[in-house]
Formats: structure tokens, sequence, C-alpha cells
């Protein structure tokens, strides 16, 4: 039986990331364990079930036991480290759908997906354009239609045209 | 790709185009009524009744959507906020509305809103699981009295009208309770039949559509029920307690008047229709209908009252 | 059972067949569209459940009810992208063998093990329907919490291996769901003055944005368009039946687990899949293959999720009590119906219970159909060239996103979660261990807290309660057996 997990050109990597992820977790930690002294409200002062921050101290502890184990001792991971046009593809790939979720609420679903779907797979190295455009249309509007006419659920419209 | 692909994709389209310029006429004209909580609940079941024939007197879609969250304030806080085009209003019910917004900052208040009508009322009653000892409200406050604290009263949520009648309660009748915060109507239910509390204050037709289960002690209503005439009133055992439950629609302020005139004759046809009424006999859920003038005036004066009933508990927010 | 047979007999009207099989395409339709879930679906056909008669109205909401919980599973084999939170659970064994070229085995695998898990639960909700409910309401804030206690070694349980980032990872799922109004006294915490925050950070963005997302930009930093395509079968195939011999144990427990926990009302199928995952994981015979694509796996989590469908009835039914929102909307309708609710149920109205059994039966059968024949259609997603395949992916999970409140603040944090995955998965932090803490958080907190109103502030009194007692004692034997284990092996 063959895998594709551990992929043999790519080295497992991932020591300083796990690291840099749990020192991310116990500053967060660190930030929401500042925030449990914020004043509660009458009602949360004669609750006998304690205050809000009762349990979220609890979870914070665990937290912070748990991210400084894994600074201690992060473990490999057998997932392949992006790195040069890989790591560029995914990076631009994550600023693309930051963009496209601000098309929508700009420009609206129809306009800002059409965009999406025609210009993303152009970024990921798709060349066939005809394909693309075809299939970006059917797709979007398919998907338009479905959302707003059998599951009614309205999706965001644009400002400058009456229905998208 | 074959060409035969090709061709399917474009006639596919094709198909699409032409049922997309057919939906998009319509879609363009539709209403979204923002429901502040999740689906299958009362104030949902009741906004969707309606949709019907109030699309049929609009001449429009009519969507309903939930936004749930936060007390219903999220939902309502939406259409507050929403352009002000009567296209997306809100049945906003009473918590969100008049006790909610005594209780902590909220991006909205009263005056937010153009008020359509209001839609719904009805009473709220103390129940208490069929079995329990309590027979009478009096039992209750004596017990209650006898053990200060004892009583567990189940609060579907902070803040929500039958926490604030609770308070009135004990309030009124100098009683201690524990209040014990559960998630809603069906979890207050359980809490009841699993022995956990004692008592809680449900919508009435909540109370009928559990009625092999539950025993209401008092409604709390100025004068006896159309629905439910063998059931005692609290006034009638020396408390003055009227609390019911409300909700109405109100689209965001500055919505052009015409529209909100619109809203308002779609929503009273909604409510005279056969349907809904039938539906609501149904459950067993007394109908109630004022225009938008009444409606403000009637929102006004719960939110004055609400605020005197929080503040009496310490609950305002400073 | 006569009367069931009379029953079926009752039900075989063509609307009811027809509600049946439309009811359970929109819920395989929902389920696959990740973000949208079974309660989309059930509001979606809400409306037409008002003028019609009892038994085809019942028909269409059982029909997505079950359809939905099945569906998400076809995109977690194939996607790595469960559609509901039900599957997150099925993603963790059904994508590697996906990748491997087994996706029509696993489709197979976890069509039959829903089916299975299914009727199970229909048999186990005809059998044991009063008892259930009865044995439920032993069940207050006290023993909710020490469930959830002993739910939360599932954390351990799926992190094997990576022990340290797996439990930090459910830890970090435990606080995110903290965020919010308190449910106790309803105090805003960790809210930053965001008023959007105030109603918390919701599961389905969060599953959206640590699947779907990160699994797409992970793809992206991949694609190699040298590379020739992978072969991928497409298609349905039913793993053969000496395959199925040694995995009836996990398919019976799954059920069982599946039963139980959907008989409490506020648990649910997510954390029934969880359980029944971990316990598969902990005594299966395969162990070691878990995580690269057993069987085991799959078969145990898609029996307990399914066979959630039938018994999370029982509480709505008996009782009056839905247990999740998506039983409140099916309450809702049925209340609307004409339906009262209670013990009574069962004995006044039996006609309607036997007419829900054999719904159920049926639909069970529609749904392997639907399934079987389907399977080859949505395998074909994994023949689109890559980079179309990641374009469109993102764009139907951004509405799943913003479907569930119509949010845009939901995008917002789906895009956010989707960034963290990426790092945790770089990590070797597993994220299915965030969404079994996020899925519990509120369950704990909650229950600890009105157990401690309860015994007015003492803690002790918890474990002088039989039931939470004993799960107490497993929680702490599920902890200290893989230690025990060790030792022998070492001695």
């Amino acid at each position: 039986m063959k895998t594709h997990d551990t992929d043999p050109t790519h080295p497992p990597g991932g020591r300083a990331i796990a690291i840099g992820v749990a020192l991310a977790i116990l500053a967060l930690a660190a930030l929401l364990f500042s925030q449990t002294f914020a004043e509660i409200s009458a009602f949360a002062r004669a609750s006998q079930g304690r205050g809000p921050f009762f349990y979220p101290r609890f979870i914070l502890a665990a937290v912070a036991l748990l991210g400084l184990l894994m600074v201690l001792r992060p473990v490999p991971t057998d997932e392949p480290m992006p790195s040069g046009a890989g790591l560029r593809r995914a990076t631009g790939l994550v600023l693309a759908v930051a963009v496209y979720a601000l098309g929508l609420s700009l420009a609206g679903f129809l306009i800002s997906s059409l965009l999406f779907a025609c210009l993303a797979p152009l970024f990921l190295g798709y060349r066939r354009l005809a394909v693309t455009a075809l299939v970006a249309a059917v797709f979007c509007l398919s998907v338009w239609y479905l959302f707003e006419n059998a599951f009614l659920i309205i999706l965001p419209r644009s400002p400058w045209f009456d229905g998208f | 790709m074959t060409f035969r692909k090709f061709a399917t994709g474009t006639f596919a389209a094709g198909v699409i185009a032409a049922a997309l310029l057919h939906a998009g006429t319509a879609a363009a004209q539709s209403v979204t009524i923002v429901v502040p909580f999740s689906a299958g609940g009362g104030t949902d079941i009741t906004t969707r009744s309606m949709q019907e024939e109030m699309a049929n007197s609009l001449g429009a879609n009519v969507v309903v959507k939930n936004t749930a969250g936060a007390g219903g304030t999220i939902g309502v806080a939406e259409a507050a906020r929403a352009r002000p085009d009567g296209r997306t209003i809100a049945m906003a019910p009473v918590g969100p509305l008049t006790t909610q917004t005594h209780l902590r900052k909220l991006p909205y208040s009263v005056d937010s809103f153009e008020y359509i009508c209001l839609a719904y009322s009805a009473p709220t009653a103390i129940a208490v699981g069929k079995d329990s000892e309590f027979e009478t409200l009096e039992d209750l406050v004596a017990h209650a009295k006898e053990n200060p604290g004892d009583l567990t009263f189940a609060v579907q949520a902070i803040g929500s009208i039958p926490h604030v009648a609770g308070l009135a309660l004990a309030d009124a009748a100098g009683i201690e309770m524990t209040f014990l915060p559960v998630d809603g109507d069906g979890p207050a239910l359980k809490a009841l039949l699993d022995g956990t509390a004692d008592l809680f204050i449900p919508h009435v037709s909540f109370l009928s559509s559990n009625a092999d289960q539950l025993r209401s002690l008092a409604i709390l209503k100025d004068g006896r029920l159309d629905t439910m005439p063998d059931e005692v009133t609290a006034m009638e055992q020396g408390y003055d307690l009227d609390i019911p439950i409300w909700g109405g629609l109100v689209a965001p302020k500055g919505t052009p008047a015409e529209q909100v005139t619109a809203l308002e004759t779609a929503c009273e046809a909604a409510i005279s229709s056969a349907p809904f009424q039938e539906r609501m006999d149904q459950l067993q859920q007394p109908t109630a209908y004022m225009n938008g003038a009444d409606f403000e005036a009637f929102v006004k004066k719960q939110f004055d009252r609400n605020r005197g009933l929080l503040e009496k508990a310490g609950l305002l927010a400073e | 059972m006569e009367l069931i047979l009379g029953t079926l007999g009752e039900i075989a009207t063509p609307l009811a067949l027809l509600c049946m099989v439309a009811g359970t395409v929109v819920g395989v339709l929902v389920g696959v569209l990740p973000g949208l879930g079974s309660v989309v679906g059930l509001t979606m056909v809400l409306p037409f459940t008002f003028s019609m008669p009892q038994v085809p109205a019942l028909a269409l909401m059982l029909g997505v009810y079950c359809g939905s919980v099945y569906g998400g599973s076809i995109t977690a084999i194939i996607l790595n992208t469960p559609g509901t939170p039900q599957s997150a659970a099925t993603a963790m064994e059904g994508f590697p063998m996906a990748r491997r070229g087994d996706a029509d085995i696993a489709i197979g695998w976890v069509t039959a093990a829903s089916t299975l898990g299914g009727l199970f639960s229909v048999l186990v909700l005809m059998l044991a329907g009063s008892w259930l409910a009865a044995f439920s309401l032993n069940f207050t804030p006290i023993e909710y919490f020490a469930l959830g206690v002993f739910a939360l070694t599932c954390i351990a349980g799926v992190s094997a291996g990576a022990m340290v980032p797996g439990l930090l990872s459910g830890a970090c799922g435990l606080l995110v769901a903290t965020i919010g109004a308190d449910p106790v006294t309803g105090d805003l915490r960790f809210t930053f003055d965001s008023f959007e925050l105030s109603a918390g950070i919701t599961l389905i963005p969060v599953i959206v944005g640590l699947f779907a997302y990160s699994e797409m930009f992970l793809r992206a930093a991949r694609i190699d368009p040298s590379a020739a395509r992978e072969k991928n079968r497409v298609g349905f195939r039913l793993p053969p039946l000496k395959e199925w011999r040694s995995r009836l144990g996990m398919l019976a427990r799954g059920s069982v687990i599946g039963c139980f926990v959907g008989a409490l009302p506020g648990t649910g199928a997510a954390t029934a899949a969880f359980i029944a995952y971990s316990e598969a994981r902990r005594t299966s015979k395969r162990r070691d293959n878990f995580g690269k694509g057993e069987p085991d796996g799959l078969v145990a989590c898609e029996s307990a999720n399914n066979a959630v469908t039938g018994s999370a009835l029982v509480p709505t039914l008996a009782l009056g009590v839905p247990g999740d929102p998506v039983t409140a909307v099916m309450l809702g309708a049925l209340i609307i119906q004409g339906v009262t609710p209670g013990p009574q149920l069962f004995t006044q109205n039996i006609e309607l219970v036997y007419a829900i059994f054999a719904l159920l039966i049926v639909i069970n059968l529609i749904m392997f159909a639907t399934g079987a024949l389907g399977a080859p259609l949505f395998t074909q997603v994994l023949r689109i060239p890559e980079p179309l395949l990641i374009a469109m992916v993102l764009i139907v999970s951004t509405l799943g996103a913003y479907g569930v409140r119509g949010n845009m603040l939901d995008v917002w944090i789906a895009l956010g979660a989707g960034v963290a995955g990426v790092f945790m998965r770089l990590a070797g932090m597993p994220v299915a261990p965030f969404v079994i803490g996020m899925v519990l958080s509120p369950m704990i907190e909650q229950s600890l807290r009105q157990g401690l109103v309860l015994t007015r502030g003492n803690f002790l009194a918890f474990f002088e309660r039989p039931i939470a007692l004993v799960l107490f004692l497993v929680t702490a034997g599920m902890l200290l057996w893989p230690l025990f284990r060790r030792w022998r092996t070492r001695g």
C-alpha cells in the first residue's frame, strides 16, 4: 500500500514553526488572561455558579501548561514544508481569499465570485483561459441560483445592479 | 476538452442564464424578515406563518432569515443597521427591544426603528411539572417562605422576559428563589422533568403544546384567557403580574413612509388571513395585532416598565 | 411487527414516497456543501410541510435530517472538508483513503455503515424508546458535566502520536468557545468591545476554516503542474463481505454509542462520532493503521453519527425536549402538525410513532441508494484540474461560512481559522481536537456551573451521584490505561 503522506523530496521540518505556533498561542492566552480581570455584572456577582471567568481560567491554565510543553519538546511533523514557489502560491491564495471576502461586501457575490473563479486558477498556474471562464460562469451562476432560490439564503449584493 | 463537453457546458450555461433572468426579477423585489432566534421556535414559526400572505399582499418574495445569538440582539441590530429601503425588516421580540437594551450597551435603541405592526402577543404562565407538589401559587409561595432559596427557577435566558417575570414574582411575593440559567424552553422543560428545577415561566402556547407534562399555577395576565378559560390568573391569587411575550415587525429608521405603510397593510392582511388564524389556533396561541403607531407607543411603555422591573432586581447596567 | 408492516403500507402513498426521496436528496446535497447542514436543509423544507398531512411532512423532514448527516461525510472523504460538524471525525480516515486512490471504497464503507447505523437506531427506538427517554431523565447537569469530561478523553484518543500538540489543539478549542456571552450570567467575555463577537465564535465557520480553507491553501502550495495527475478511481464500490466480518464489532459499538449519546438532549452527532472514533482507535486490532485510512475508524464514526438520527428523536418526541437545533426545527414542525410531544405520544398516538419507525427504515434505504447512485458523480470532483477545484471549493466554503448566519464576520473568522489551520498542520498540531474542544466546551461549562448552582457551590457533591461517579471513574481509567499498557509491555 503506498501512501503520499511522507514526500521524500520535502524533509520533515517544522520545528521552528511548531515553536512559533506554541509561542503565539501562549501570547494569545496571556492576552485573554489579562481580560479575565474585567469587571463583572451585578448578576454575575450574585450568582452561585461562580463568575464568567471561573471556567475560562481553568482552560487558560491548561493552554499555558501545554503550550510550554510544546515549546520545550516540539514534535516533528510529516506535513511537507511549503517553500519557494509553493509558499508564494499559498500566501497569494490567502490574500486572494481576503480580497474576495472584501469584494463580497463591496461588489456583491456574483461579480466578486466570477472574478475570483477566473483569476485564482490563473494564479495557480492553470492556463486554459476558455475552460476557466466557462467553468467560472456556469459554477458561479448555478451556486448563486441554488442559494438564492432553493436555500433562500440571500447573498450579498452589489450597489450597482438590481438583484445581484 | 472535447467538443461534446464544451457543448454541454454552453447549453447548461444558457439554461441557467434563462432561469436567472426569471429569478433575478423576483429576487430583486424580495423582502427579508430577520428573525433574531433560531428556526423552529415560537417567533420563527409565527413569522413563517405570515410569510406567504405577506408575499401575496406585497407582490414580492418574502424570505425569513434566522440570525440568532446574544439573546436576539444580533439579529435586531442587523435590521437596525440595514439599508432603509424596506427590503430588510425584523421580527423584533420583546426581549431584544425592551429588556436587553437596559442590560448592556447595544448598537441600537428603541428609537432606531420605524414600527410596522405588532404581530403577536400572548401572556406567560408560571408552570410546574404535572406531578409537582404545588397545586396553587399559594402553595409555592408558602413553601418558598419556609425554605428561602430552596425553590429552583429555570431561566431560559438571562435578561429575557421569563427572567424578568420570575424576578417580579419573587419581588411581589417577597420570596427568594435560586435562578438556574438553562438554554431555552426545551432545556427548561427538561430541568422540570428531571427534577433539577421546580418551576419556570413559559409562553402559554408552549404550555398547551406540552399539556401532558406541565401544569399552570397562574397565567400572568389581567384577565382569563379565551383559549384556556379554566386557568386562574396571578391577579386572582393576589399578585399583580401581567407579563406578555410579544413581537412585531420593525424597519430601520429612515425607511420611506410608503414602504412602511405597504408593509403594515401586508402585516395586517397576513394576521387576519384564515390560514394564519388556523395555524395559531392549532398552536393555541392567542393572536394580536396593532398598527405601527399603536405598536410604537406600546413598545415605549413596555420599555419603561421593564426598566423599572430590572432596576428593582439590581440588573441594570450602570 | 405486524403493526409496522401495516404502517409500511400506509406510508407507501405516492406523496409520502416522493417526500422521502426528495427530502433525502436535498439532505445529502446540503450535507455535501461545506457549512450548510441539517438546519439549513430543514428550514428550507419547513414551509412546505405546513400545508401537508402528517406523514408526508414527517417523511420530508426525516429525509432531510438523515440525508444531511450522511452527506457531510462525502466531502470529508473527497476533499478533507467535512460538510457538517457531524462528519469531522470521518475526514481523519476517509481522506487518507481517498488520497491513496480508494475514494470509491471509502464512500462504500461510509454509505453502508451509515445505513446500518441508522437502521440499528430505528430498532433501538422501537424496542427501547420509552426506556431511553426515562433513562435520559437521570442526566441532570452534574451527569452532563461528567459525560463532558469523559468525552474530553477523545482529544487524547485522536491525538495518539502527537499527544502534546493534540491536547493543546483541544484546549484551544475549549478556549475559543468561551468567547462571547457567558452561558450562565450573560456577561460578555473576551469580546474586546466588539458587538458582533457578543454572539460568540460559532462552530461552522471555524470548521470551514480549519478544514476547507487550510486544505486548499496547502494544496495550492503543493500543486505541481508538470506531474501527471494522480489516478483516482471514481464510482462506488462496496467493500467485500470478508472485510466486513471483522468489523461487525466496530459497527455494533458505534451504533450503541450513537444511540446512547443521541438520546441525551444537548449532546449531538458530532460528539457521538468522536467518542466512537476514539473508542475504535483505542480498542481496534488495527489501531496502528489509524490516521492512514483505516476502515475501522470510518465504520465506527459513521455508524455512530447516523445512529444519533433515530435516537435523538427519543427525547424530542417522548419528552418534548429537542436535543439540538436540528430536532428543535423538527419539533416545531410537528407541533404545527398537531402533535403533542410527551410520554403519552407512545401510548395514545402509537400509529404516528410507528409511521416514524417505518419512514426511518425506508429513508435509510433510500439514503443508501442515493449514496450509491450519487457517488460516481461526487467522485468526479477528483478529476477536476486542481487549480479549478481549489477556486470552486473556496467559493462554496466561503458561502457556507457566510450562509449560517448571513454574516460577513463569519467569513473573516473562517479565513482566520484557515490561516491558523495551515500553521497548526505545519506545526504538527492535529485540527480535529480543536473541533472536539469547541463542541464540548459549552456543554462542560454550562453543566459545571449549573451543577454548582444546584449544589450551592459544593463541587464534592458531584461525586455523590452514582452515574456521575461511574463516568468519572471510567474517565480516570481511560487516562491511566495507556500507562498501564506501557508498563505491562515493558515488564
